[in-house]
């Protein structure tokens, strides 16, 4: 069985290997701590490039018509960023940063009046710097509403 | 036919002025939009008002509808305020009220608002409304819709009582149960009003919607003769009645039809889910969501207060308090008010008895105070969550049977 990645095929065994490799050494926070290969193409062809700790996870980001007048109008995007938290940063560098304090007062704490939710569960301010996965969905609201 | 009035939005928080719009939050700082009148409204006197029909649309000139053709009535409001001297008796209070709000035609106190919510709905031209409920809302609106001849979609947590999903799915609204809480509801809700264009009452309309809960206390001030009570206990969920039975109060007082208001606002919430009486009691200004509500009393199941912060500020600048019940002493306070009063409520009805009761037991509320309890709910919808009741008993179709079950 051969895996195809990037133009490249791969034994099954090597990849998974790889992969198995990658995500210990992701879980244990070393990954970093890898020596750098002499081959200055390596990155090409081995899937170790894919270490999370290098990439930040993609994932779609939600606001409703009130926001969008912050983001150029726009309601959806694909962010990459490592934390709700970095969502927010990542969206001030491209659309200004009036969003940024819109969003959070001056000592950083989300405001009052807006709730964040990711996959459909409401965030408490302790959690905007949890990390994000691969495929999160963010949705940002204004609270007041329903009753 | 009743003179128009000119109104506008503006922001409760910042105070930014908005025209006569379709939105609901400001897009400063996200606070809600509260509707406003242009000062010409308080041409209205107390003998107009009393000659006009029993309905909530009697206070036409504190209601934010322009055009009198969309007005969408099925008869909200003008319920009784009943002097419930039996029951004031077992809890120990010497004047007491039971605002009846079972008797609106959909059997809760969400006819008014979606009454209004409706008419706005048919003239901002929206082809159809919506609403994110706890089980009552959903038949207020579908009803209110029916009449309107406008589709509606429902948004409620699955874990709703039967009987007020069949009773809204059979006026015919497109009923869609979320398995979830009644926030993912909300939430979902507030996704169709921005994506769908959909007129979710609660949601986009909701700076009018909330203006139809207001005639309550215009009622309660108008029934009591002009004059508002001591205290007035609201069952309460996301804050929203609570916050316009109060503004309907003030807009009587600032109008001139009552003078010297100085209504303690209490707010009564079941304690699985009782997020603004933790904020109160703790004295915090944060209100903590509460993510899973634990209670049988699924009218008042909001985890995520929408008007919460608005009903805090309330019940610490009119003096009142907020107090948390469990579902025993409101399933209980649904019998006590049935077998002394005649009113047969939901549990998220009578909490407001239960509330009473406690303050009372706890000495913050006078034994001597003019108390108003509001009772939201019927409690029909509600039947499944009342324990058997152990009078009932089944005879042979003889006299005798008779003698013997009653002992006579």
């Amino acid at each position: 069985m051969y895996y195809f990645y990037a133009g490249f095929r791969y034994e099954a065994e090597i990849y998974e290997e790889s992969m198995r490799l990658s995500f210990n050494l992701y879980a244990v926070g070393v990954a970093e701590a890898v020596p750098e290969s002499s081959d200055p193409n390596e990155h090409l062809y081995h899937p170790l490039h894919m270490n999370p700790l290098k990439m930040s996870p993609k994932v779609r980001v939600t606001v409703t018509a009130v926001l969008a007048n912050y983001l150029g109008g726009q309601r959806d995007f694909i962010v990459e960023a490592d934390s709700v938290r970095a969502v927010i940063e990542e969206l001030a560098k491209k659309y200004g940063s009036e969003i940024r304090r819109r969003l959070f007062d001056e000592e950083g704490r989300l405001r009052r009046y807006i709730n964040i939710y990711v996959n459909d569960r409401g965030l408490s301010h302790q959690e905007l710097d949890m990390r994000l996965q691969d495929g999160d969905e963010v949705l940002i609201l204004p609270a007041v509403s329903g009753g | 036919m009743l003179s128009g009035v000119q109104v506008f939005l503006r922001c409760r928080e910042c105070g930014k002025p908005f025209g006569h719009v379709l939105a609901h939050v400001c897009d400063e700082c996200f606070g809600a939009l509260e509707a406003a009148y242009s000062p010409d409204r308080y041409s209205v006197s107390r003998t107009m008002i009393e000659a006009r029909p029993p309905s909530m649309w009697r206070y036409w000139e504190f209601l934010p509808l322009l055009d009198a053709s969309k007005k969408v009535d099925i008869g909200a409001g003008y319920t009784p305020l009943l002097r419930a001297e039996r029951l004031a008796k077992k809890l120990g209070v010497t004047r007491l009220y039971i605002k009846n709000d079972t008797v609106n035609p959909t059997f809760s106190f969400k006819d008014r608002p979606s009454s209004l919510a409706v008419s706005k709905a048919r003239e901002f031209g929206l082809g159809s409304v919506g609403c994110a409920s706890t089980g009552n809302l959903a038949g207020a609106t579908a009803a209110h819709a029916a009449s309107a001849g406008i589709p509606c979609y429902v948004f409620m947590p699955n874990s709703v009582e039967r009987t007020k999903i069949k009773q809204a799915a059979l006026y015919g609204a497109e009923i869609l149960l979320v398995q979830g809480t009644y926030d993912d509801a909300n939430r979902l809700a507030a996704l169709a009003a921005d994506r769908l264009g959909i007129g979710i009452v609660n949601v986009n309309l909701r700076p009018y919607y909330v203006e139809g809960s207001k005639t309550m206390g215009l009622e309660i001030a108008e029934q009591l003769g002009w004059r508002a009570p001591d205290r007035i206990i609201v069952p309460t969920a996301s804050g929203a009645l609570l916050s316009a039975i109060f503004k309907g109060i003030n807009e009587a007082e600032q109008a001139g039809l009552i003078r010297d208001s100085n209504v303690a606002m209490t707010c009564a919430q079941p304690l699985g889910c009782s997020p603004i009486v933790k904020a109160f009691r703790e004295r915090t200004d944060r209100i903590e969501p509460v993510r899973h509500p634990d209670t049988v009393v699924q009218s008042l199941a909001i985890g995520d207060p929408g008007d919460g912060y608005q009903a805090l500020k309330i019940l610490k600048e009119s003096g009142g308090t907020a107090v948390a019940l469990t579902d025993d002493e409101c399933l209980e306070a649904v019998e006590l008010l049935a077998s002394t009063e005649g009113i047969f409520a939901e549990p998220g009805g009578a909490i407001s008895v239960a509330a009473l009761k406690k303050l009372v037991e706890l000495g913050e509320v006078g034994r001597d105070e003019e108390v108003v309890c509001c009772v939201t709910g019927t409690g029909l919808k509600t039947v499944e969550l009342q324990p058997e009741p152990n009078r009932v008993k089944t005879i042979p179709p003889t006299l005798e049977g008779v003698r013997k079950a009653l002992n006579l």
